[in-house]
């Protein structure tokens, strides 16, 4: 009898100490996990930065937002057509319907995406989203396995395959040989409170097709544009959350 | 007979020995290096830090400085008169081949900021 009492009580403290350490060692990795997802949910509180182009302002034949990319951020045209790289580019989209839509000339830039491939991709976290949702890459740590270049659905990616030596703005620095490249949303300036160079080439030419502001705020100029005109984002049905919205696609 | 063999053996000896001597005497007459000189800073000028800090401590304070620009994106720390940055050296320290290559160079460390900032 006495035995079995005994073997009752080691049991029941056994299952208490058991509980406690669960508890204790359970309790932190809980809430740490829940932290991270709140934090992978809300990607800002302040701010989240976006792109709305007006395709019915933006001129076909006009080049003025690449070439102020090209100036602002020093990439240089290597002359070889698969080895160049563009940061912001022209391309002409055609419709796959049989309706007698014209094929239109849109200005492609990173999309910055809420879910980025190229960030999921990269091995060494040297692309990643910063918390103000804008999709950068650090080339002091990129290694150039480009990954990125091959994950990015809209071919916003890039790939310096050899070293750049045309430094048309010193104030910003170039990028070596064997490291990824795509836009920024001009981050530098941004983060001193300017417009990106593509915007204010736009504005310069009276154009204004392009705008970049903040999302989170409505009462910002681009959550009018998205509110009161209808827009569309790149390739949707991806699930990328993509933050450039067109307008007249 | 037994004296010259043992002048012949010494002169051997001396002949044997003379490169050995020559180097030795060559190395000693040879002026001692020159202290490590680095181009004086703009007169009226501090650094950012103590000396002997920013001596020793330069690549950290810009590894912290290039994670907090990169990753969280405050910029304020790169402009400014006191502007902490990597190229912000220049204001005090005009040639790069006077200052930060001088060290670099004796020390065998290859500096890879330059391929892509401007000093």
């Amino acid at each position: 009898m006495g035995k079995t009492m005994e073997r009752r009580k080691f049991l029941k403290t056994g299952a208490l100490v058991g509980a406690g350490a669960a508890g204790a060692y359970g309790l932190p990795l809980l809430t740490s996990l829940r932290a991270s997802a709140g934090n992978a949910l809300a990607p800002s509180a302040k701010c989240r930065w976006g792109m709305v182009i007006d395709l019915t302002k933006c001129p076909p034949n006009c080049t003025a937002c690449v070439d102020a990319c090209k100036r602002e951020n020093n990439v240089g045209s290597t002359g070889d057509r698969l080895r160049d790289i563009y940061r912001i580019r022209k391309v002409t989209i055609e419709s796959t319907l049989a309706v007698g839509v014209a094929p239109k000339a849109v200005p492609l830039l990173c999309n910055h995406c809420d879910e980025p491939p190229c960030a999921l991709v990269c091995p060494i976290k040297a692309t990643y989203k910063r918390e103000d949702g804008i999709v950068i890459v650090d080339p002091h740590r990129c290694m150039g396995c480009r990954y990125c270049v091959i994950a990015c659905p809209y071919n916003a990616r890039h790939f310096n395959f050899r070293e750049n030596d045309q430094r048309p703005n010193p104030a910003y620095p170039k990028r070596q040989r064997g490291v990824a490249e795509s836009c920024d949303l001009c981050a530098h300036l941004l983060d001193q409170g300017k417009q990106p160079a593509c915007v204010a080439a736009c504005e310069g030419i009276q154009a204004k097709a392009l705008c970049v502001g903040n999302l989170n705020d409505p009462a910002s100029e681009i959550s009018a544009l998205i509110r009161n005109h209808s827009v569309k984002r790149l390739r949707e049905d991806l699930g990328t959350e993509p933050k450039v919205f067109y307008i007249g696609l | 007979m037994k004296r010259q063999r043992r002048s012949l053996i010494v002169v051997a000896l001396v002949l044997m020995a003379a490169p050995l001597l020559y180097a030795v005497l060559s190395f000693a007459a040879r002026p001692a290096p020159r202290p490590l000189w680095l181009e004086p800073p703009a007169p009226n000028t501090s650094c950012i830090l103590p000396t002997a800090v920013i001596r020793y401590d330069h690549m950290q304070h810009l590894k912290n400085l290039r994670d907090q620009v990169m990753r969280e994106g405050r910029r304020e720390e790169l402009t400014g008169a006191r502007a902490q940055g990597l190229t912000s050296c220049r204001g005090c320290h005009a040639h790069r081949e006077r200052f930060c290559d001088r060290c670099h160079e004796r020390a065998s460390v290859r500096l890879d900021c330059f391929g892509c900032h401007v000093y």
